[in-house]
């Protein structure tokens, strides 16, 4: 049986462990309020760009810009893996890498090559030994910056329009609530050109348009691509930090059980000296009287 | 009083300008251009450059665009979209 110390010193460190999961509990708590805030942002630029698409091509042909035209047959792939860079959250990246193990498997036997980017180094982690990995964008993931996105998305756009692979998916985290996340795997090119016209009741109205339609058509759904992948990573860090805030919770509370759990042991150690004393004590009169 | 317009400027990140305004002046690609009240519809691309707004009585408020971006005019309604802006907001103004 452990000595009263030992408990103690074990009752000490549980209680730092407590207030450190409390901690990173709360902060994971104001950085998904932020990410939130910055997602609702996010989502008021997604309106007046679609809607600026919707009303530019409601006379134009929309299959015309490269980013829209789907080849046929498709032979090599391009996934894009979005992990955290960070642990302890969870089965947040776990998930998703089982995700992407069983639609590689499912995907391996049907196409002649699939490469692999990633962002975030959870996932670079958990496949580095198995794909050949083109490239790692790390801390892309925690800096929400639409100009660093706009690197990596150029890069993909340029992996698709010279022809070095046919389709591009990513795999993230979709976030549903700070409870829920779930993976997925989305196609984003060539981008369906139904997401770009989702915008009912566009009209085109009599322009000046500055460059030409076909032009300025270009440089919207480019943009619109590299929005979409800024959204993306936002989603994701904001799923982050719900399967953060969750697992920190448990691990809290997990903590304050073991707390109560030990000082019961530590009160039993502790009455179980006193009363060994106590013995000692009276054994030893008992001796002495006789 | 002169007339105004609904002008709107956003960049991925957040809102940026959200009221009526006077007059604008944006980077476009062939030259600075300005725009008041009533202006014909327009759609264009900018360039990285100045945005000079000058809003209801006689404030202004300067943005320093980075990167691409585009201007939209619709029935006196201004949309401004920008990737990024430098931060740092200019001592002259």
């Amino acid at each position: 049986m452990p000595t009263i110390k030992e408990y103690k010193a074990k009752l000490k460190s549980l209680a730092n462990t407590k207030k450190m999961t409390r901690t990173m509990k709360l902060v994971s708590a104001s950085k998904l309020r932020q990410i939130h805030h910055k997602q609702i942002n996010a989502k008021h630029y997604a309106r007046e760009l679609t809607g600026l698409i919707a009303r530019l091509s409601a006379s134009v042909d929309s299959t015309s810009h490269p980013l829209l035209f789907a080849r046929y047959p498709v032979k090599k792939l391009l996934i894009v893996v979005i992990s955290s860079d960070k642990g302890l959250c969870g089965g947040f990246n776990n998930n998703l890498i089982k995700k992407i193990f069983n639609w590689l498997k499912e995907m391996k036997g049907r196409y002649e090559h699939i490469e692999m980017i990633c962002c975030g180094k959870r996932g670079w982690m958990a496949f580095r030994n198995h794909l050949a990995i083109k490239k790692n964008y790390e801390g892309l993931a925690t800096k929400f910056d639409f100009m660093a996105t706009r690197r990596m998305a150029d890069d993909l756009r340029e992996a698709f329009c010279s022809g070095n692979c046919d389709e591009v998916y990513i795999a993230f985290n979709r976030f549903n609530n700070p409870l829920s996340q779930v993976p997925a795997i989305e196609k984003i090119l060539p981008i369906q050109s139904s997401e770009l016209l989702d915008q009912g009741g566009a009209t085109a109205s009599d322009y000046i348009l500055e460059p030409g339609q076909e032009e300025l058509l270009q440089s919207l759904v480019q943009t619109f691509f590299y929005y979409k992948i800024y959204y993306t990573l936002l989603e994701n860090s904001a799923g982050e930090h719900g399967a953060r805030m969750t697992a920190m919770d448990k691990a809290t509370q997990n903590a304050t059980d073991l707390i109560a759990k030990y000082t019961l042991l530590r009160n039993r150690a502790r009455q179980a000296a006193i009363t060994k004393e106590l013995i000692e004590i009276i054994s030893g009169a008992e001796a002495l009287k006789n | 009083m002169q007339k105004s317009f609904f002008l709107n400027i956003l960049i991925p990140e957040k809102t940026l300008y959200k009221g009526s305004a006077e007059s604008i002046t944006v980077p476009g690609e062939i030259g600075y251009l300005g725009i008041l009240a009533e202006h014909a519809p327009l759609m264009t691309t900018l360039v990285p450059g100045k945005i000079v707004v000058r809003g209801e009585k006689d404030s202004n408020a300067v943005f320093h665009s980075k990167g691409k971006g585009f201007l939209e005019v619709l029935k006196n309604k201004v949309t401004v979209l920008l990737e990024t802006i430098e931060e740092k907001s200019d001592p002259s103004y």
